[in-house]
């Protein structure tokens, strides 16, 4: 035996967990063999094997991520982790141009985004139409283009008191490109079994080794989208929007020749997506007409950091991260009426906008059994809304969305503070607890401690794991500050700030934080080096969960009082409870003629339940919808089967997805949407070694949602039945196939 | 003793030959104990004390091994590291030389190769 195949298999044994033929295999052999999947969640020591984690990890690999055959970060998601919902919506506003996204069924702003393992920032969208996530704002995947990610860490369990607010529901970590990746560049296009909805997608990857493996890669994206269209009337825009993206990722670490790494990171997108409003009918003096409205979509973020070690062991790292979105509303084939003939078409309608900054500065140190980290985090935020140009808002405004008032305007900002600490304790090879608590201070709403507990246990093949933890989640700037009213003659309506003298009339009070209660059991079963079993419980309790109320009818008293007639808030409306089950079943193997296998049967079953009321605005009589979208608006059950089969130069991917049935509810009353089958499949084949191609397709049978069931012909072109035949929850949207073929280029 | 492998490495090369040779698998704390060995495997752990550890193997006929960041680089010989989840090797030819030690060009295909006109 040479002496290198035994110092690599020496090594590789390490991470591979390999059995002994290794030392049979050749040394090209060995450098093919996959070894162990790392995931940096979790934990704040070293990237670990994710299957030996003490709470829920999954992973994404790039090379999972380009045989998806997808080029949005929020369809990967969807494609790959059970429990993950994004539906896509229209006719909804500007929760047509950003896509809310839930895990567990619970709110988009209950999930934390990382990128490179640091906070970033949320859209300044806030969802106030009836969608899925009505009430929140999310992280705008959609920036981030996918050629630029390694890998993505999702953490499936409440992480507050490690990571602070909104991590409720889970974390979601992006990992971009390091060292090591080869240039790229690929085009991506395809269109819909209906011919609608092309997509022409071209992104490029380059990467600069620097020395001492430090690198700069710089990943660009370009992608155009055409809308789709089912509605029932032909006229309305039901379907994907029509849209334009651009993203620039770049990503570089500069290591210094003693200890240091400077490393720097930055996201920028710009996003032109348009949708329609509701058909507007023809009357005696007009003829009818169909509002276009549209979102420009600014988001950028820039990470500059540098981390290093100390002469007594100690890392650190002290990075900050400045992120901001914009999201600037235009509405074309539009009128407002109160302005008869002289009314203009196009409105610009006022601007959103959300700066984050958030500097952090990290420590860790490694004992013999004991593993200790401590940092502190200073954040500041504001949130902005600029008023439209008076047209667009003047006496109910432009007809499809109103443009913000002088009095929606506003310019709010807050700073929050907080200390960690995280320790992990090896009392054996075996047996690992870890423990976390977390001080943090808001200048708008007071403080929060945290804490976690966590063990995981190693019985030979079974791996037992345990954890219990607090969190919380702070208001938003925009649900204590957005507003968004029309005037209607003399009188407004629509969404006031929950301090606003009209909402405290009707029973608002000041906004507090979130709070919940989480704990886990489960366990990993490995019978072999291909084989990986693992069944997760979850609970996570939500108290004062944050919700947009209903429409309240002002008193005629009180629509004298304030003129206005009819008002919304956002309220610390009720509790919830979220439980459920992860059951997962991972095969992987190669074949003695080369080819190998990946399977997976992933299972979850969640349920949201409504457990509390906070106060009288929301009841589950006077809020049925709010309620029943919570409780029965997303699928129950999600089943995935994922197989890759990789054969000489032909890869292929085939993924079966089984979603719940869910129900929307219209006027009061609970309509039902049947659980349903998609197959998505992706053919590769390797011209070269770095030359492929590909032809694929998601929901290859053209699978859509079932119809209405009994809900009452429109007699307008303002509703559902007739207008918008599909529920805008659907977890698969109601587009149908879409196929496509796709190149990428090496170099 | 910093040892993140525990016995691991025992395990592994228990009754494996090089040559029909035993192997033979020595733990030290501090360089100045090594004595002689053809290979030298530097963790992780030790990188802040790699400019002493090179210092102190230069010439002298040891493979110096690790999966310290920039270990090629900086005059190490075999760098091992990780993109995604393939390992991947980089050689510096030079450090190999001048420890008198030739590499097989078998190795040699498969990594990054290191040379003066290359840094």
């Amino acid at each position: 035996m040479k002496l290198s195949t035994v110092f690599l298999s020496l090594l590789l044994t390490i991470s591979l967990n390999a059995e002994e033929d290794i030392f049979d295999e050749s040394l090209e052999d060995i450098f093919n063999m996959k070894t162990e999947l790392k995931a940096d969640l979790g934990s704040r020591g070293a990237a670990k094997n994710f299957l030996d984690s003490n709470v829920p990890v999954d992973v994404i690999t790039f090379q999972q991520i380009q045989n998806s055959g997808l080029t949005s970060l929020t369809d990967i998601l969807r494609y790959f982790i059970p429990g993950f919902n994004a539906p896509e919506t229209s006719v909804a506003d500007g929760s047509d141009h950003v896509r809310a996204f839930t895990l567990r069924g619970m709110s988009p702003d209950q999930v934390l985004v990382l990128v490179n393992s640091k906070r970033v920032h949320t859209s300044a969208l806030l969802h106030v139409n009836g969608t899925i996530g009505r009430g929140s704002s999310n992280v705008d995947l959609d920036t981030i283009a996918p050629s630029s990610i390694q890998r993505v860490e999702i953490l499936r369990d409440g992480a507050a008191a490690q990571y602070g607010s909104d991590a409720i529901s889970g974390v979601i970590n992006i990992i971009l490109k390091g060292v090591g990746h080869k240039s790229s560049v690929s085009v991506h296009g395809g269109k819909r079994y209906d011919g609608d909805g092309e997509q022409l997608n071209a992104d490029s990857f380059i990467s600069i080794p620097l020395k001492y493996d430090g690198f700069v890669n710089l990943t660009l994206q370009a992608k155009e989208q055409k809308k789709t269209n089912h509605s029932g009337d032909g006229i309305t825009h039901v379907g994907i929007p029509d849209s334009k993206n651009f993203s620039a990722v770049l990503n570089a670490e500069l290591p210094q020749d003693n200890s240091l790494t400077l490393y720097a990171n930055s996201i920028i997108n710009y996003r032109d997506s348009r949708a329609s409003a509701f058909y507007r009918e023809a009357n005696a003096t007009q003829e009818g007409f169909l509002p276009q409205i549209s979102a420009e979509v600014l988001d950028y973020s820039f990470t500059l950091g540098i981390d290093g070690e100390l002469a007594n062991s100690i890392f650190w790292d002290l990075s900050n991260v400045y992120g901001y979105n914009q999201i600037s509303y235009k509405v074309d084939d539009s009128k407002n009426y109160s302005l008869n003939t002289s009314s203009p078409s196009s409105f610009n309608n006022g601007e959103l906008s959300f700066i984050q900054n958030t500097t952090n500065l990290d420590f860790n140190k490694k004992f013999s059994k004991l593993f200790l980290a401590a940092g502190a985090e200073l954040r500041y935020e504001n949130y902005k809304i600029t008023q439209g140009e008076e047209s667009s808002y003047i006496n109910g405004g432009s007809q499809g969305f109103s443009g913000y008032t002088p009095l929606n305007a506003t310019d709010d900002s807050r700073v929050s503070y907080a200390m960690y600490l995280d320790a992990i304790y090896n009392f054996s090879d075996a047996f690992i607890l870890q423990g976390a608590t977390r001080y943090e201070e808001y200048s708008d709403f007071g403080s929060a401690v945290n804490a976690k507990l966590a063990f995981s246990y190693k019985l030979d093949k079974l791996l037992l794991r345990s954890s219990a933890s607090t969190g919380f989640r702070a208001p938003s700037l925009a649900q204590s500050n957005y507003s968004h009213t029309s005037s209607f003659g003399s009188n407004i309506e629509g969404t006031f700030k929950p301090e606003d003298e009209v909402s405290v009339a009707l029973g608002a009070k000041p906004l507090e934080a979130e709070t919940s209660q989480h704990f886990t059991v489960g366990g990993i079963y490995q019978p072999n080096n291909h084989t990986a079993f693992t069944v997760d419980y979850y609970y996570t309790g939500v108290k004062d969960k944050i919700m947009l109320s209903n429409e309240f009818v002002l008193t005629p008293t009180q629509q004298t009082q304030y003129g206005v007639d009819k008002a919304r808030f956002f309220t610390n409306a009720v509790n919830t409870q979220t439980e459920g089950v992860d059951i997962k079943f991972n095969y992987s193997y190669s074949f003695i003629n080369s080819s190998t296998i990946d399977f997976g049967i992933w299972y979850n079953y969640n349920k949201n339940r409504v457990t509390g009321f906070n106060d009288s605005s929301t009841t589950r009589e006077n809020s049925f919808e709010q309620i029943d979208r919570v409780e029965n608006g997303q699928p129950k059950e999600n089943i995935k089967i994922l197989t890759s089969y990789e054969f000489k130069k032909i890869t292929s991917t085939l993924n079966i997805n089984r979603y719940d049935s869910y129900s929307q509810v219209i006027d009061n009353q609970s309509y039902k949407f049947n659980a349903a089958w998609t197959f998505d499949l992706d053919l590769n084949y390797n011209i070269s070694r770095d030359i492929n191609i590909a032809l694929g397709g998601h929901n290859i049978f053209n699978t859509t949602p079932n119809k209405w069931d009994g809900l009452a012909s429109s007699t307008s072109h303002y509703g559902y039945d007739d207008i918008k035949p599909y529920s805008r929850y659907s977890p698969f949207g109601y587009s149908g196939a879409y196929y496509y073929v796709r190149a990428n280029i090496k170099f | 003793m910093n040892n993140p492998y525990g016995d691991l490495f025992n395990q592994i090369l228990k009754e494996k030959k090089v040559r029909d040779k035993e192997i033979l698998i020595k733990y030290i704390d501090s360089i100045d104990e090594l004595k002689f060995t053809n290979i030298l495997y530097i963790p992780v752990s030790n990188s802040r004390k790699l400019e002493d550890i090179l210092v102190k193997t230069k010439n002298k006929n040891i493979l110096t091994v690790s999966d310290i960041r920039g270990f090629a680089d900086k005059k190490g010989i075999v760098q091992i590291y990780f993109v995604s989840q393939k390992v991947k090797m980089k050689i510096n030819l030079d450090s190999a030389t001048q420890n008198k030690l030739k590499i097989s060009l078998s190795l040699l295909r498969i990594a990054d190769v290191i040379k003066e006109d290359t840094l």
